[in-house]
C-alpha cells in the first residue's frame, strides 16, 4: 500500500486526466474533484480509473461541467438532472462551484440525498457507504439556500490517502502520457544546464 | 520619529503601478528583494516572537559525514531541521534537478524526530526524489558545496586563520541548494497542513525557515571540518558567518509555479504594489526615514559594486545599475530636500533611471517604512480555490470584452509569425523537469504545457467571434471544452489585475530567468548571477542574522513538541 499526500493526487489525476486526452482545464476540475474525494476519505482512485477508460473524460462529465458554470446565476430551487454519471463526480464538481457561496446543492438520487453546503462540507440522509456514490444513476441537483445540515455529516477530515502501489502505476500510466521522452538533446538545451559544477 | 498608518497624508494617495507596466517581463526581470520577501518577513518573525534555535545532536565525524538536529522553539510548537551530510564524487556533484546524489540533504521536521525516525529519515532523506516520505516531513532539500570555498576556508580555519573577507563574498556562500520541495512533493505534508499555523503565516515560510537553518550547518560544519583537522584551528569569526548566505541554483522549473498560480502572485504583487503606493503617499519625509534611507541606499551601492555575474547581458545590467544609483544618490545630495517626497523620487527614479534601478529604488524606499508596510507580509498567501469556479452565466459577447480589456497585449502578438511560437514548455520523462522546447527542431509539441496564455487567449478570442455574441459561456464551454483552462483564466484576471505574466511565454526572444528572478526576489534573493538565459544562481540570507544573533539571553524556552 502507498500513502500519498493530497497534492499528490490532484497532481497525478492532473496529468492522467490530459494523458486520456481531456482539456487542461477538464483535467484541473477532475483533479480538484479527486482531490475533494480523498479530503473526505472517499476511494477516488476507481472513480478516477473509469472515468479515463471511458474514453471522452469531458463528454462523461458534460453536464456536471455546464451545471457547475450556471450555478452562479442559478436561482433558488432551480433544478438540473445529471444521467449516467456516478453521483459523487457531481458533488465534487459541484463543490468548487459553490465554494465561498451561500448556497447548499441537494444532490438526490436512488440510493439517497446528499447535500453540499458552502462551505465545503456535505451531509447525507444515510451512511456514506450505502449511498451508492459510485454507481451511475440518474441524478436530480436542486439548489436553495443554506440549509441545515442532514442526518450523517461527512467531513473532509483526511490529510492522507492510501491505495494499492499496483493501482498508483495504472493512473501513473495515464500521467506518463504527458512527459516527452527523455534525449541527449533535452537533456542540454531544455534546461539550458548540462555543465560541470564549477563553483 | 516614525512613521505610523497615522501619518497617512489626506492628500489623495497615489495609486497602485498599473498591471502593463508591473507584469511586463522585462520588469519582472528586474525586481529585486524587499522588506517584504519571504526571508526577511520570516527573520522578523522569528526576531519578534523569540524563536529559539539550539542543536541538540551533532554526530558528524572528523571527515564531516554523519547527521546532525538542529531543534527550533516557536511560542506554539518545535520543529527539527535533519541534516544529513555524505561524502559525493566529483563527477556526481552538479546542480541539476536530475543528479542523483548531494553532498548534504535535509528535510524539516514536524516536531523533533526520535531515534526511529531518524532512522527511517537516514534512509530516505539522501534519496530526494527517489525516497517516499510521510506527513511528519514538511520540506525536503539538499545543498552541494562551493568547491571554490568550503574546503579552502576550512584549510584557513584550521590554520587558526580566518580568511579575507572578498574571499568569501567572491562566492558568498559555503553551500548551494539546488532544491527545496514542499506542499506534498514525494509524499510529505500537504501545504494546508501548515496553512492554519501562525508561525507560517505567509507564502513559503517553512522554506524559508528550512534555508535559514541550512545556512546555519554549512558554516557550523566547516568549523567542524577545521576543529576535527587541526587542534589550533579557529571558528569562523561571527562577523564574517553573516557575511555567507545560502546559494541557491534554479532553473526552469521555477518558472511554471508563476503561470500556474494566478490567484497567489496577484497576492504578491499587489501586496508589493500596495507597499509602495503607501510610501509615495506620505505627503512627508520624516528625518529619521530619510536617514535610514540614505543608509539603505549606501549599503546597497556597495552591494551592487560587489555584484558579480559571469553572464555578459546581466554584467552590463549591473554595470548599468552601479551608475544609476551613483545618479539617484547625487540627486539627493542637491539641497532642496526639504521639499521633496518620496512620491517625488521615485517619480524622478522613473524618469530618469533603467527599470533595473527603478525597481531597486522601490526596494530602498519601501526599507525605512516598516511600521507603515509590514502588515502586507502576512497577507501574501491567498485561498487559491476561490478562483477556480467558471462563471457560465455571462455571454460571450462579454467574455470577449474581458479578453480585450486584459489581453490587449496579447491580442497584439501575431501568432502566425513564426517567432511568436518558437518554443514549448515540456514536462521530461527525464525526472519530470521542466524544460522549453524549440517548435521547429524538437519533437514533443504536441504534449505542450499550457504556459502559452498569450496565445491561447488570442485563439479563444477568435473562437468566440464564431458563436453567438449571447451565447452564454457555460453553453460554449460544452460546445469547446478544451477551451476551458483559457476561460477560467480570463475570469481570474478580470479579478486579479496582477494574475497574469503580460508577456508571450513562447516567444523565440523570451528569456526564462526574468520570470525566475520576480520570484527570487520575491523570496528575498540577491546577487542574482544568471549562468544562460535559462538558469542562475542566487543567494538568500547574506548579512542576515544567524539564530545566535537573535536570541538574546531572554529567549523563549522550549515548547512542547
Amino acid at each position: 500500500m502507498l500513502s500519498v499526500s493530497l497534492n499528490e493526487v490532484e497532481q497525478i489525476s492532473l496529468k492522467a486526466a490530459r494523458g486520456a486526452g481531456a482539456g487542461w482545464g477538464v483535467a484541473e476540475d477532475v483533479a480538484r474533484a479527486t482531490r475533494w474525494m480523498a479530503e473526505r476519505g472517499l476511494d477516488w482512485s476507481a472513480p478516477l480509473l473509469r472515468l479515463l477508460a471511458s474514453g471522452d473524460v469531458a463528454a462523461h462529465l458534460r453536464t456536471a461541467f455546464e451545471i457547475a458554470d450556471l450555478l452562479p446565476g442559478a436561482r433558488c430551487e432551480e433544478r438540473w438532472i445529471i444521467e449516467g454519471c456516478a453521483p459523487v463526480w457531481g458533488l465534487a464538481i459541484l463543490s468548487a462551484a459553490l465554494y465561498g457561496r451561500d448556497a447548499t446543492l441537494d444532490l438526490a438520487w436512488s440510493g439517497g440525498l446528499a447535500r453540499q453546503h458552502a462551505a465545503g462540507g456535505m451531509s447525507a440522509d444515510r451512511p456514506l457507504r450505502e449511498l451508492g456514490l459510485f454507481v451511475p444513476e440518474r441524478v436530480t441537483v436542486t439548489i436553495g439556500a443554506e440549509a441545515p445540515p442532514l442526518a450523517h455529516r461527512v467531513t473532509a477530515t483526511a490529510r492522507r490517502s492510501t491505495l494499492e502501489t499496483a493501482v498508483w502505476r495504472e493512473i501513473g500510466a495515464y500521467a506518463a502520457r504527458t512527459y516527452v521522452a527523455a534525449s541527449a538533446r533535452s537533456r542540454t538545451a531544455g534546461a539550458g544546464g548540462g555543465r560541470v559544477d564549477d563553483d | 520619529m516614525r512613521t505610523t498608518l497615522a501619518d497617512l497624508p489626506s492628500l489623495p494617495p497615489v495609486g497602485l503601478r498599473p498591471p502593463d507596466m508591473v507584469m511586463r517581463l522585462e520588469r519582472m526581470g528586474a525586481m529585486h528583494a524587499t522588506r517584504l520577501s519571504f526571508a526577511r518577513a520570516m527573520l522578523r518573525r522569528v526576531e519578534r516572537e523569540g524563536w529559539r534555535v539550539t542543536r541538540p545532536v551533532w554526530e558528524i565525524d572528523a571527515r564531516g559525514f554523519g547527521h546532525a538536529v538542529y531543534r527550533v522553539d516557536t511560542p506554539e510548537r518545535c520543529y527539527g531541521l535533519v541534516a544529513f551530510s555524505q561524502e559525493l564524487a566529483p563527477e556526481q556533484r552538479t546542480d541539476r534537478v536530475i543528479a542523483e546524489a548531494w553532498d548534504t540533504t535535509y528535510v524539516l521536521y514536524d516536531g523533533m524526530p526520535d531515534d526511529a525516525a531518524i532512522a527511517r529519515l537516514a534512509a530516505q532523506v539522501p534519496l530526494q526524489e527517489a525516497g517516499r516520505f510521510t506527513e511528519t516531513e514538511l520540506i525536503l532539500s539538499r545543498a552541494n558545496k562551493s568547491v571554490r570555498l568550503f574546503d579552502a576556508v576550512v584549510a584557513i580555519l584550521a590554520d587558526g586563520r580566518q580568511p579575507e573577507a572578498r574571499m568569501l563574498d567572491d562566492v558568498g556562500y559555503l553551500m548551494r541548494t539546488t532544491a527545496v520541495y514542499g506542499n506534498g512533493k514525494f509524499g510529505i505534508a500537504d501545504r494546508d497542513l501548515l496553512a492554519g499555523r501562525p508561525e507560517f503565516a505567509g507564502p513559503f515560510r517553512a522554506e524559508m525557515l528550512t534555508v535559514w537553518l541550512i545556512r546555519t550547518f554549512t558554516v557550523d560544519l566547516a568549523d567542524h571540518c577545521a576543529a576535527a583537522r587541526d587542534s589550533r584551528a579557529v571558528r569562523l569569526a561571527p562577523e564574517l558567518r553573516r557575511r555567507l548566505g545560502v546559494g541557491n541554483s534554479t532553473g526552469l522549473g521555477m518558472a511554471p509555479f508563476l503561470v500556474r498560480h494566478p490567484v497567489l502572485i496577484h497576492h504578491w504583487m499587489e501586496a508589493r504594489e500596495t507597499a509602495l503606493a503607501r510610501v509615495r503617499s506620505l505627503d512627508a519625509v520624516v528625518p529619521a526615514a530619510w536617514a535610514a534611507f540614505r543608509s539603505a541606499l549606501q549599503e546597497a551601492r556597495a552591494e551592487v559594486a560587489g555584484w558579480t555575474t559571469q553572464d555578459t547581458v546581466a554584467a552590463a545590467r549591473v554595470h548599468e545599475l552601479d551608475a544609476d544609483l551613483a545618479a539617484f544618490a547625487a540627486h539627493l545630495d542637491v539641497p532642496q530636500r526639504d521639499s521633496w517626497t518620496w512620491d517625488g523620487l521615485y517619480r524622478w527614479a522613473e524618469a530618469h533611471l533603467a527599470a533595473e534601478a527603478q525597481e531597486y529604488v522601490v526596494s530602498l524606499l519601501l526599507d525605512p517604512h516598516g511600521v507603515l508596510i509590514d502588515d502586507l507580509a502576512d497577507r501574501m498567501s491567498a485561498d487559491e480555490r476561490l478562483g477556480t469556479a467558471i462563471d457560465g452565466t455571462a455571454d460571450c459577447s462579454t467574455l470577449r470584452g474581458a479578453i480585450e480589456e486584459n489581453y490587449a497585449w496579447a491580442l497584439a502578438i501575431d501568432y502566425d509569425v513564426p517567432a511568436a511560437q518558437a518554443r514549448f514548455w515540456y514536462v521530461s520523462a527525464e525526472k519530470l523537469e521542466p524544460r522549453l522546447g524549440e517548435r521547429r527542431d524538437e519533437t514533443g509539441a504536441e504534449l505542450e504545457q499550457p504556459l502559452a496564455f498569450g496565445r491561447d487567449m488570442a485563439g479563444l478570442h477568435r473562437a468566440l467571434s464564431e458563436v453567438p455574441d449571447r451565447m452564454l459561456v457555460a453553453r460554449f464551454l460544452v460546445q469547446r471544452p478544451d477551451l476551458r483552462h483559457v476561460v477560467r483564466r480570463v475570469q481570474i484576471a478580470a479579478r486579479h489585475p496582477y494574475a497574469e505574466i503580460r508577456g508571450n511565454l513562447i516567444d523565440e526572444a523570451m528569456r526564462p530567468i526574468d520570470l525566475l528572478r520576480c520570484k527570487l526576489a520575491f523570496f528575498g534573493a540577491t546577487r542574482f548571477d544568471p549562468r544562460s538565459d535559462r538558469w542562475l544562481r542566487i543567494s538568500l540570507f547574506r548579512d542576515a542574522p544567524l539564530p545566535d544573533d537573535l536570541m538574546g539571553s531572554d529567549a523563549t524556552g522550549r515548547t512542547a513538541c
